[in-house]
């Protein structure tokens, strides 16, 4: 199990909590829940080892893509970085500072 | 034959992939990736067959490419159903048969993935104590009723059973990820890569974010 945090500084808040995603194979869980620290707080937890700089990459383009000011826990079952940022982008969505979907 | 996602396929040796990107020295000593290859969720374009190598541990897998002539052998997840009788893995055994039984009372077209399929297909031991069982379910549509009915079976179980729903020319999803989130959006993972979803009287709708 590794585990690791990345913070970034962000000025919108949020208002709702968000769960997505799920526990299985190729997949993970996010967990967003507002914060009033102008803060994106980033704690990742994976059971597959060594992709730190997938992950690195994966959030700084979510956090170039969305400013929220928020804890944002992940539990990753061996998900693909696609898979990732599909949850990520469904969380701020499901919290309502989504850019919304469109058929 | 047509190959399919999650097929393992056989081959001589390394020395018959694609060289297209360098291998990992892993590879070389793990004895999982010297002559089969798991299928991956990409088109299969000029016979060219997306594969994964397996290495000894979660973080070792390779992927890499094959020419269809170069493949010896194809096992299908459906194929390797038989041989669960015969499987000599005490760990996993007893649940898979749990599996085969209820499955075969739903009259589902199925078979197992992942760790344990691999093992079944090779005879290579994969597995470990803590190893989920995958498994694949074949569907034409999304029969929910009886998703419903296999993710209740599911929950009788004791072990952590993973359960992908394939639908035909779409793609697949996680059974618990439908289950959950139906209305709220699911992922699809199509050839193309992964997609939000939801259902409209059983038809999967595209979610597209803007």
């Amino acid at each position: 199990m590794e585990k690791f945090t990345y913070s970034f500084p962000a000025t919108k808040k949020i208002t709702n909590r968000a769960h997505v995603g799920v526990v299985g194979s190729g997949d993970l869980e996010v967990l967003v829940e507002p914060t009033d620290d102008n803060q994106a707080v980033f704690e990742i937890r994976t059971g597959i080892t060594g992709f730190q700089d997938t992950w690195k990459k994966v959030i700084e383009r979510f956090v170039s893509l969305n400013d929220v000011s928020a804890r944002i826990t992940i539990n990753d079952f061996g998900a693909t970085p696609g898979i990732v940022s599909l949850r990520l982008a469904q969380a701020v969505e499901v919290s309502g500072n989504g850019k919304g979907y469109d058929e | 034959m047509e190959i399919k996602v999650h097929d393992i396929v056989k081959f001589e040796s390394i020395a018959v992939l694609e060289k297209t990107t360098p291998i990992p020295d892993w590879v070389f000593n793990a004895p999982a990736a010297k002559n089969y290859g798991v299928v991956r969720r990409m088109p299969i374009m000029d016979d060219m067959v997306p594969i994964g190598l397996r290495g000894n541990t979660r973080e070792q897998r390779f992927g890499t490419f094959i020419h269809k002539s170069r493949i010896v052998e194809v096992m299908t997840p459906i194929e390797l159903v038989d041989r669960i009788e015969g499987y000599t893995n005490e760990i996993h055994l007893p649940t898979l048969k749990k599996i085969k039984q209820a499955f075969e009372q739903f009259n589902l077209r199925w078979g197992p993935t992942g760790s344990v399929g691999f093992e079944l297909a090779t005879g290579i031991s994969v597995t470990t104590e803590r190893s989920d069982i995958d498994v694949c379910i074949y569907m034409d549509a999304i029969d929910r009723e009886l998703l419903v009915e296999v993710g209740k079976f599911l929950k009788t179980l004791e072990r952590r059973v993973d359960v992908q729903v394939e639908l035909a020319s779409v793609g697949a999803f996680l059974l618990h990820d439908f289950l959950k989130h139906e209305k709220l959006g699911f992922v699809i993972r199509t050839p193309f890569g992964p997609q939000l979803c939801t259902t409209v009287e059983n038809q999967i709708r595209l979610l597209v974010n803007q």
